[in-house]
């Protein structure tokens, strides 16, 4: 009798859980549960992900889970991260044993098509681009004709290495190493003339693995287009929603003119769009299943998307990448957020 | 014939066999496909070939540059590691102690740490260690000498070709890279040191009278080992030295460790490139069953055109080198000056040794600190420690993976112990101990769970050893069964699955296995790597216990079981209590190498991304900062394999000189 009794309230209680997530999703309630955000990010990637010798992270990627924990937990303190493989990445992030995926993940049309995920709009636009010590005098990647190329096999960086070289009629030698850390220390060691990658994990990987990161250019054209963008499950839309709208408000931020530092003021502003998103009048918390406040939160966490990407990436940072394709859409750039309202 | 016939036919049928259930498990029309496939264009380009080969050549002809590059690799290592091993087996038979030390000083190592290892840490010099392409030393004439490898002058139809520097790279003449010299030079070390071993024995065998005759004739040492104990000796030779061969020839396939394009390497980047698996896995399997029956069966032929006089021995058994007795250091004027050279050149060595790894060694400190100095950068073993040993686990739980690989050890062996004599006690004790470890590496319970995915270090390669090894001495007893019984529905597979198994190369069968796995089991079920890595050992492991053990059956005397029978005892009993245990008695020093060759194949499980202690080492000497101390990191981990694999191989050679 008395475990029917239990078995029954077991199952009522679930119910019960069942029908509060189909409000506010299953995994935001998991988070303010647990009191921690959960992220997976990379093994170390500067400017991205990066932990310092404290174990304390930082990054573009790494802000962005911060954005999230401010949103979600009002802090952006409550993060673990958790640093993952490439090829383990999207694995555990089925598993459920991390919340968010904030780990530089190109979108593409086969992972958007097969893997049980969700990807958020791009938070960085990255590109294939040719590396080379500054000794070799070379200004253009049309000069690289003969040269050695370090690549991981098997992957589009090689086939693309292959299409361009063949492309503009240039000969090469390639040095195939399956692991990227190996990769890029056979290139430090003067193995291989040239380190074909993203330009993102070129510059950091010069500021971070070259001895002296002035020896090196990463030569100005990109070969080919990837959207790097944050992951979450597919089995949870809301959790998806307040992910895509988190990204957007750091971008409307910026274009609004919203610093970390000016945020308290603005809310004073009488443009009926900064008011919105800061939620002064009528905002935007409710439909997410927060409170008004958490855009606010959101910026005075981290810095809207210019201060997050300027505080890791940008000219003051040893990483020293423009904002390029990553400027807003105003200056030129890609970044571009759907209207708050 | 007899041998090589049925060895033929057995490979044959194999691989129908085989192509078939793939061509079952694939998908409608697959296989008409295969032509299509192998002449589209390849889209990749591979960097060093024996003909010109480029991204926009058919596939077949890039396949076929990477069977040649196999090929030309194993036929250079096993002609150098026969000399070599030559060389190794005369001075351990030295009558003079101070060479047997010599020779034992270089093989041991060699025999008792991975080979892939090895390969690491000769790579890892070259390439951290020699000077750059526009600084590159002439060694001789016309011969330079930097990180991208020897260039050297060729002869060509137009005359002599000599290399320039030129832009990028040298060009003309011919360049050996420093993948080639690495793979060259690390499998040439590691199969010296068995063949000259099996040279040791096989000259051994030969009836000491025939070398004091010949040395009556007054025939000298060189004209003595020519004309009398090598010929007599091959007998002896030849069929342990066939199977060093093969081993040779799969173990040229570490290449894809780092980055030489061998047939498996070429695949490897095919299937990462298209997905394609199930051809690839075709391709390889094909490939080294051909490759194995051409050179057991060229060997074979050899071997019958050479025996003459005496009876092969099927097995070698390693003798112990005789105790030097201080007489033999100083016996004669020529030894006595030998014993105080070598043992000047031992002094002067061993301080050098000891001033670079001790006296000017950093123990804790900075890469510049190192730098600075001139002895070891132990310093980075100080900082990198712990992810050497226990590689990704969190920090903070790392008494779980230590405490857990000691309930699992101590518990199997504890129960290896007993599983005769208290099976009812024993087996669910196995039970207990897998499981206790299981729940103390990933949580659960009240302990926090850990990702299998960060499973790692040490703790991760002991853990894939000792299961492996105890699953498979039952898988492969069966195995060993079904191939030696009268049925052919039962040995038939078990021959298949034994051939597959021992003539593919293991870093393959990992990969591919690691890969197919999903494909072959039912919809979701996707174990993780770890399962899949595992599976794949207790698989190989199985195959080389399979023919471990039906040796030690065959070597049983009959007349036991008749006996037995006569005695009225049933099949069952006969089987368990007369025969298996005399079996394993004769065959135990082979069954401890196969644990030692077990434990040595887990280091290849970083080609499907497990970070056991090898990979966890890799993953720290790559460390920037520490770049240049790869020598030291891979020393260290070195160190550990050699402490395990020697001390069972030494338990091994015991049990063989109580026989």
């Amino acid at each position: 009798m008395k475990r029917h009794t239990l078995s029954l309230l077991l199952a009522s209680a679930g119910l019960a859980a069942t029908v509060t997530g189909a409000f506010a999703g299953v995994t935001l309630d998991k988070i303010v549960e647990r009191g921690e955000l959960v992220c997976g990010v990379s093994q170390g990637s500067a400017g991205l992900s990066l932990p310092d010798s404290n174990g304390e992270w930082s990054g573009l990627d790494v802000d962005y889970c911060r954005a999230l924990a401010a949103a979600a937990l009002g802090d952006p303190a409550k993060v673990r991260f958790v640093p993952l493989s490439s090829a383990q990445r999207f694995e555990v992030l089925e598993a459920g044993d991390i919340d968010v995926l904030s780990r530089n993940t190109t979108k593409t049309s086969t992972r958007d098509g097969t893997l049980p995920v969700l990807f958020v709009d791009t938070i960085f636009y990255d590109g294939q681009a040719f590396m080379v010590p500054k000794s070799l005098g070379i200004s253009a990647s049309t000069e690289l004709d003969g040269a050695t190329v370090c690549v991981q096999p098997g992957t589009v960086n090689e086939q693309n290495l292959v299409d361009y070289f063949t492309t503009n009629s240039l000969s090469f030698k390639s040095v195939v190493i399956e692991s990227l850390p190996e990769l890029e220390s056979a290139f430090y060691a003067g193995r291989c003339d040239v380190y074909l990658s993203d330009a993102s994990t070129l510059s950091a990987s010069r500021a971070t693995r070259a001895e002296t990161p002035d020896d090196f250019v990463i030569l100005p054209e990109r070969i080919t287009k990837s959207p790097l963008a944050p992951v979450v499950r597919s089995d949870d839309v809301e959790w998806y929603k307040l992910a895509s709208w988190t990204r957007n408000i750091l971008v409307e931020a910026e274009e609004l003119g919203i610093t970390q530092a000016n945020v308290e003021e603005m809310k004073a502003s009488q443009n009926p769009s900064i008011q919105r998103l800061l939620g002064v009048h009528e905002g935007i918390g409710k439909s997410f299943g927060l409170d008004d406040d958490w855009a606010a939160r959101v910026i005075a966490g981290v810095g809207n998307y210019g201060e997050v990407y300027d505080r890791n990436l940008g000219p003051d940072t040893p990483l020293k990448l423009e904002r390029g394709l990553n400027a807003l859409w105003t200056d030129g750039g890609l970044m571009y957020s759907s209207p708050v309202q | 014939m007899g041998a090589l016939r049925s060895k033929t036919m057995i490979g044959a049928t194999a691989s129908v066999i085989f192509i078939f259930i793939i061509a079952l498990l694939s998908s409608n029309g697959y296989f008409a496909d295969v032509l299509g496939v192998l002449s589209q264009r390849a889209g990749f380009q591979i960097p060093e070939s024996a003909f010109s080969v480029t991204a926009a050549d058919p596939l077949y002809w890039t396949l076929l540059a990477g069977l040649i590059n196999t090929v030309r690799v194993a036929v250079a290592a096993a002609i150098l590691a026969t000399l070599l091993g030559l060389v190794l087996a005369t001075l351990r038979l030295s009558a003079f102690p101070g060479f047997r030390l010599l020779a034992g000083l270089v093989i041991e190592p060699l025999r008792n740490t991975p080979v892939v290892l090895q390969l690491f840490l000769w790579y890892g010099l070259l390439i951290n260690n020699l000077p750059a392409t526009r600084n590159a030393v002439e060694i001789l004439p016309s011969v330079f000498l930097s990180n991208r490898g020897l260039a050297l002058p060729t002869i060509t139809s137009d005359g002599l070709s000599f290399p320039e520097l030129t832009g990028f790279n040298f060009t003309g003449g011919m360049t050996v890279s420093p993948e080639l010299a690495a793979l060259l030079f690390g499998l040439t070390l590691f199969h010296a040191s068995y063949l000259a071993e099996i040279f040791r024995a096989g000259i051994m065998s030969v009836p000491s009278g025939q070398v004091d005759a010949a040395k009556a004739l007054g025939l000298r040492f060189y004209r003595r080992m020519r004309l009398v104990v090598l010929p007599q000796a091959l007998n002896f030779i030849i069929p342990p030295s066939t199977n060093q061969f093969l081993a040779l020839v799969k173990n040229s396939s570490l290449a894809v460790a780092i980055g030489f394009p061998d047939l498996v390497a070429v695949v490897s980047t095919l299937i990462n490139q298209s997905g394609d698996a199930v051809l690839g896995t075709v391709i390889v399997v094909v490939a080294f069953l051909g490759l194995n029956l051409v050179l057991s069966g060229g060997l074979a032929l050899y071997h019958r055109s050479q025996m003459q006089r005496g009876k092969p021995s099927l097995s070698v058994s390693l003798p112990e080198p005789e105790k030097a007795q201080w007489d033999d250091w100083v016996k004669t004027p020529w030894r006595k000056a030998g014993t105080i050279a070598l043992g000047l050149l031992g002094t002067y060595l061993l301080w050098q040794l000891l001033k670079w790894s001790v006296v000017q060694a950093v123990w804790i400190g900075s890469p510049d600190e190192c730098r600075a100095a001139s002895g070891a950068c132990w310093a980075m073993i100080t900082e990198k420690y712990r992810l050497i040993l226990l590689g990704p686990y969190p920090l903070g739980l790392g008494w779980r993976p230590v405490l857990a690989t000691l309930v699992l050890a101590l518990s199997l062996i504890f129960a290896a112990r007993y599983v005769r004599r208290k099976p009812h006690y024993a087996l669910p004790g196995i039970g207990i101990a897998i499981a206790g470890w299981y729940w103390l590496m990933g949580g659960g319970l009240t302990l926090p769970v850990v990702n299998i995915a960060l499973w790692g270090g040490l703790p991760l390669t002991i853990a894939l050893s000792v299961l492996s090894i105890f699953l498979a001495l039952p898988i492969g007893l069966a195995l060993a069964l079904a191939r030696m019984s009268p049925l052919r529905i039962l040995s038939a597979p078990a021959y298949i699955v034994i051939d597959i198994f021992r003539s593919v190369p293991q870093i393959f069968l990992l990969f591919g296995i690691a890969i197919l796995m999903p494909h072959i089991l039912p919809a979701g079920w996707t174990p993780d790597k770890f399962w899949r890595a595992l599976f794949a050992l207790i698989m190989i492991t199985s195959a080389y216990m399979a023919e471990v053990f039906r040796a030690g059956l065959l070597a049983v005397p009959p007349g036991q079981a008749e006996a037995a029978r006569s005695l009225g005892m049933n099949r069952l009993t006969i089987f368990t209590l007369v025969v298996l245990p005399q079996a394993v008695r004769i065959a135990w020093p082979a069954i401890v190498n196969t644990f030692v060759g077990a434990i040595k194949d887990t280091s290849l499980v970083f080609i499907v991304g497990l970070m056991d202690v090898l990979a966890a080492t890799k993953a720290a000497v790559v460390d920037p900062s520490w770049r240049l101390y790869s020598l030291e990191g891979y020393f260290f981990t070195a160190m550990i394999y050699f402490a395990i694999c020697y001390s069972l191989a030494r338990y091994a050679r015991r049990f063989e000189r109580l026989r």
